[in-house]
């Protein structure tokens, strides 16, 4: 297993320890690949999907976008680079007019820069009202689409987005609409944002399997503000009732989680080899992490089953969100973690 | 004509005097690529030898180059040129660059570069909006600070127009002056915000809606993409004990400063990266405290736009609040911190001055001193009417003691305005930084950064390391076929290889400032790779892609630089600059306190004849010669040098 590199002594000294404790407990046993979209109301997502989480009957059975390019302003440097990247990338032409992305940057209020990027909503007003058809959805990535031959340019996708600057941008010399496309499933934008602030969502979410193949690991929640945790690390031990789990994250942010056990089907957390469950358990620990330090956590799963039996173990982060900047951001996935 | 990729394809000319705008055929310049190279043939064409600063008719160029807004990394400057008021004894041709958004957004409003000649007799600003070229009545913004003026503008116009502007001490033509974009990015050197207040342009606002074409766009973008891996790690890729984890130098963490101590008080501090548009490295530091005061460095990495202030090492700041409202007051006033930090201050700390003579209330130190000191210089009240004229005037006119002269002379190299100086690396360069006084154009401190950028990069490999040897070594071996400059150089010995390396240095510098790009820019030293070696070719691999310029060697970059080189010679020469200018001031080879250089009048001369042979200058007198000048296209520059003033140039 892959050892955590090693940290500055004040980062050693000033790690959190904690216990799992039951904080968040339902919507969590049935977790699915696609966290979020299935069970939104009751999960503390906190990355609301307009039209899926108030629960619009309508988008029922919409294909799901692999995700969406998710920013983090915290080590943005507003270089640009992304959104003209952007254009360059469609268009053979470097142009912030053409971007598919906007960007903010509050030249006057410490240089913090805000990307705008499409959420490819799971309920997407644009592709709703398009008159024409040519917004649709992209059956190889999911991602929300104009196809620029067919858009008349009525600009109603325009207005219909629920994103304020809308993410549907108009060209006046083609008269036509055009959004993000997701590069086609690999965003440009995030493969050259020097400083790692853009991250595909899915990128950040997918399980990977460790070296050993014991363990996976998934980052849900607000993608957002996952853009600077390491991949935690993980150690089993047996102690007297059950198997221990003993892990250390790293961020670069003061963040808060909700590090949750949590299998990808149904029930179990624990497998052995052969794949019967061994265990369970739905605790799971609430815990915040200072800036730039590393904070430890500890999980218990009461089981008879020895660490040498297991096979599968899943271990799932919840949520987190940036606890001190930037200001209203962080506030909203605050209440979202609270609600 | 073959199409025209990265160039807008047209330059605009603004009138100040008539009131009326032109265009100027971008293809006419091409052969002096952009930035440094266009600045230098605009003047060449548009201005005589005898002009001062400011002058009406000083032409004051903004040149942006081909990849200017394309996603090219480092290649997003904007290059000002013109007679710069700051040069001593004689008014001189220079050049100052600045990063940030402006020159991109030009190029995406349509036009390579932006030309003011004459003087408006009222405040103006001038606004572009694509097309739409306006002059337009500024007397609601004269007499404002810098950021008062880009808020007003940015309430009138929105926040996406990018801005060039000049504080109170650029319109009282200060010396020092410099032209300011957006938070704090400056084109410091030479006094150019001068020249813009003598032309009574308080602002240049522009937005652009159009686009850069490039000739190979997707090799561009994988280029693009090479280059920066050389240089950077994303922040998400980079380990927590990694020291450049995100940029070059990653935000405001580095424990024990003090902003670093105000965040771990508690006080909430945020601290980010401002970096200019495509740059990788992000050189820029913006902090946000949790009371709402916030405040960004600028570039921190341009030599031309900031510097640690003087007064924040005396009074042992070490970049907290205290240090950052000492930069924003000479960023309010549009005075120079580098001038403030290598001219004015000594003045105070060899005792030359003290408060009183100021009229200032306030001990040095303090931070009323400080925000009165720039205040009545940029103010031109009291004294500082005499400082505004420049350290140089300061030191040798208006006090003009033996003692003041020598004092100027000895740290004139430290800071550099006559072109008997030159910068204060100079020592720790070795030799190849002495031939650096063999300048092309005036107060050229910076060629001797060139060679540090060229050879070496002390942040990624420490120096007096064996690695950082072994690096020159290895990039002596790539670039000249030995290493024994390099080791020369080291011990500082003044040997027949240290000249082709001078020569190497300066054309590289020369490049890096046509293109537009950065000097923190250099995708040949890396610390992502074996030996730290990258890509020397990159830099032009990435301009060519965009401009389709047939550049895929050694010979045919130099040929452009040396065109540019020995253009901006030919203007030294008509303003008077002889091979006498090519040498330092007396003090360096007697002083005591130089003999630690190992600097002979001997070995000087000989290393700087072998650079004339190099470039093609006569040795006799130390002017271009006429087949060098014709083997690089530049017969009618020879021609107008001979018939128009009357400069008779060796064969
Ligand atoms: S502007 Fe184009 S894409 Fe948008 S709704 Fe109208 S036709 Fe559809
Ligand atoms: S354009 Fe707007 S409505 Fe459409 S998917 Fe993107 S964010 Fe949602
Ligand atoms: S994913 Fe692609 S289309 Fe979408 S904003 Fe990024 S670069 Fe543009
Ligand atoms: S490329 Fe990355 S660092 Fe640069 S502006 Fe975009 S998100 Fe910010």
């Amino acid at each position: 297993m892959k050892n955590l590199q090693p940290i500055t002594e004040e980062g050693l000294s000033r790690r959190n320890f904690l216990t799992g404790a039951g904080i968040v407990a339902g919507g969590v046993a049935a977790a699915a690949m696609l966290p979020n979209i299935a069970h939104a109301e009751e999960s503390v997502a906190a990355q609301p999907l307009p039209g899926a989480t108030n629960g619009n009957k309508l988008w029922e059975g919409t294909q799901l976008a692999l995700g969406r390019v998710v920013h983090n302003p915290d080590i943005c440097s507003g270089c640009r680079t992304c959104e003209i990247v952007c254009s360059t990338f469609h268009e053979g032409k470097a142009s912030s007019y053409r971007s598919r992305l906007q960007w903010d940057k509050a030249v006057m209020d410490a240089c913090i820069t805000d990307i705008h990027t499409c959420r490819q909503c799971a309920g997407p007003e644009c592709v709703a009202v398009c008159p024409t058809g040519a917004l649709s959805i992209d059956p190889e990535t999911g991602a929300r689409v104009i196809d620029e031959e067919v858009c008349v340019g009525c600009r109603l996708c325009e207005g219909a987005c629920p994103v304020k600057p809308s993410m549907i941008r108009y060209d006046e010399r083609t008269s036509t609409c055009f959004k993000c496309d997701l590069c086609g499933g690999d965003p440009q934008c995030v493969k050259f944002c020097p400083t790692g602030a853009l991250q595909s969502s899915w990128d950040i979410r997918s399980a990977e399997e460790e070296d050993d193949g014991f363990w996976e690991i998934e980052v849900t929640g607000d993608a957002k503000t996952f853009a600077h945790i390491e991949k935690p690390t993980l150690v089993l031990s047996d102690v007297s009732g059950g198997i221990q789990f003993d892990g250390v994250v790293w961020t670069s942010h003061a963040t808060q989680f909700n590090i949750i056990m949590a299998t990808f089907d149904a029930t179990a957390e624990a497998y052995d080899k052969s794949g019967n469950s061994v265990g369970t358990s739905d605790s799971s620990a609430h815990m915040e992490i200072p800036e730039m330090q590393s904070a430890e956590f500890s999980l218990f799963i009461p089981t008879s089953a020895k660490v040498a039996d297991l096979g599968h173990m899943a271990l799932r982060i919840e949520s987190a969100y940036i606890t001190n900047a930037p200001g209203e951001e962080a506030a909203a996935d605050g209440a979202a973690q609270t609600a | 004509m073959a199409d025209l990729y990265g160039y807008t394809g047209k330059i605009l000319v603004v009138d100040l005097t008539s009131g009326e705008t032109s265009t100027l055929d971008t293809t006419n310049y091409t052969d002096f690529i952009g930035g440094r190279g266009m600045g230098a043939k605009l003047h060449w064409d548009l201005v005589g030898p005898d002009v001062k600063g400011t002058d009406p008719e000083n032409v004051l160029a903004f040149t942006t180059s081909p990849t200017t807004g394309t996603p090219c990394p480092g290649g997003q400057k904007t290059c000002v040129t013109g007679v710069a008021p700051h040069m001593y004894p004689v008014e001189t041709y220079l050049k100052s660059v600045f990063g940030g958004m402006w020159g991109p957004e030009l190029k995406y409003a349509g036009w390579d570069g932006v030309v003011l000649k004459g003087a408006s007799a009222t405040p103006v600003y001038i606004l572009i909006q694509d097309d739409r070229v306006e002059i337009r009545d500024a007397d609601d913004l004269w007499g404002l600070d810098t950021q008062s003026t880009e808020r007003m503008l940015w309430d009138r116009f929105d926040d996406k127009h990018r801005i060039v502007t000049i504080g109170p001490a650029g319109e009282n033509l200060v010396s020092d002056a410099v032209i300011l974009s957006d938070d704090s990015n400056t084109a410091g050197k030479g006094g150019f915000g001068a020249v813009m207040g003598s032309k009574k342009v308080k602002a240049i606002v522009v937005r652009g809606t159009g686009e850069v074409t490039m000739a190979r766009p997707e090799e561009l973008l994988e280029l693009a993409y090479e280059s920066q891996r050389l240089i950077t790690r994303k922040e998400t890729e980079a380990q927590p004990s990694h020291p450049y984890r995100g940029s070059l130098f990653g935000p405001l963490s580095t424990e024990g400063n003090d902003i670093w101590k105000e965040g771990q008080e508690g006080k909430n501090v945020r601290t980010g990266l401002a970096g200019c548009m495509m740059c990788p490295i992000a050189c820029g530091m913006s902090i946000k405290f949790k009371d709402g005061y916030s405040e960004s460095t600028g570039h921190i990495m341009c030599v031309e736009c900031n510097a640690e202030p003087e007064e924040m090492v005396v009074e042992n700041e070490n970049w907290g609040r205290a240090a950052f409202s000492r930069l924003k007051e000479m960023d309010k006033m549009g005075y120079s911190v580098w001038s403030m930090h290598l001219d004015i201050w000594p003045l105070f700390t060899y005792g030359v001055l003290k408060p009183e003579d100021l009229e200032i209330d306030a001990p040095v130190g303090s931070k009323k001193f400080s925000k009165e000191l720039v205040r009545k210089i940029s103010m031109r009240e009291g004294l500082g009417d005499e400082l505004a004229k420049g350290r140089a005037h300061f030191l040798n006119e208006f006090i003009g003691t033996d003692q003041t002269k020598l004092m100027y002379q000895m740290q004139a190299v430290t800071s550099g305005q006559s072109r008997l100086t030159y910068n204060y690396g100079a020592n720790f360069y070795g030799p190849i930084g002495w031939v650096g006084c063999c300048v092309s154009r005036g107060r050229d401190n910076d060629q001797t950064w060139a060679f540090s950028n060229t050879i070496t990069d002390p942040r990624v490999v420490a120096p007096g390391s064996k690695a950082y040897m072994q690096l020159q070594q290895d990039i002596g071996n790539m670039l000249w076929d030995t290493d024994q400059g390099a080791i020369d150089n080291a011990n500082r010995v003044v040997s027949d290889k240290i000249a082709p390396m001078a020569y190497t240095a300066h054309n590289f510098k020369c490049w890096v400032d046509t293109v537009g790009s950065c000097s923190q820019f250099m995708p040949h030293i890396s610390m992502y790779s074996d030996n730290y070696m990258g890509k020397w070719d990159i830099r032009r691999q990435l301009v060519s892609a965009v401009s389709g310029l047939d550049i895929d060697s050694d010979e045919k970059e130099n040929e452009y630089c040396d065109r540019i080189w020995m253009l901006e010679r030919c203007i030294g020469a008509r303003q008077g600059q002889t091979k006498e200018d090519d040498w330092m001031y007396d003090c360096i080879f007697e002083d005591p306190s130089y003999k630690d250089w190992g600097l002979t009048r001997e070995g000087l001369r000989s290393a700087i004849d072998q650079y004339y042979e190099i470039r093609g200058i006569d040795v006799e007198t130390g002017l271009p010669r006429r087949s060098t000048l014709e083997r690089l296209g530049l017969k009618d520059v020879a021609d107008r040098m001979e018939g128009e003033y009357g400069i008779a140039l060796p064969a």
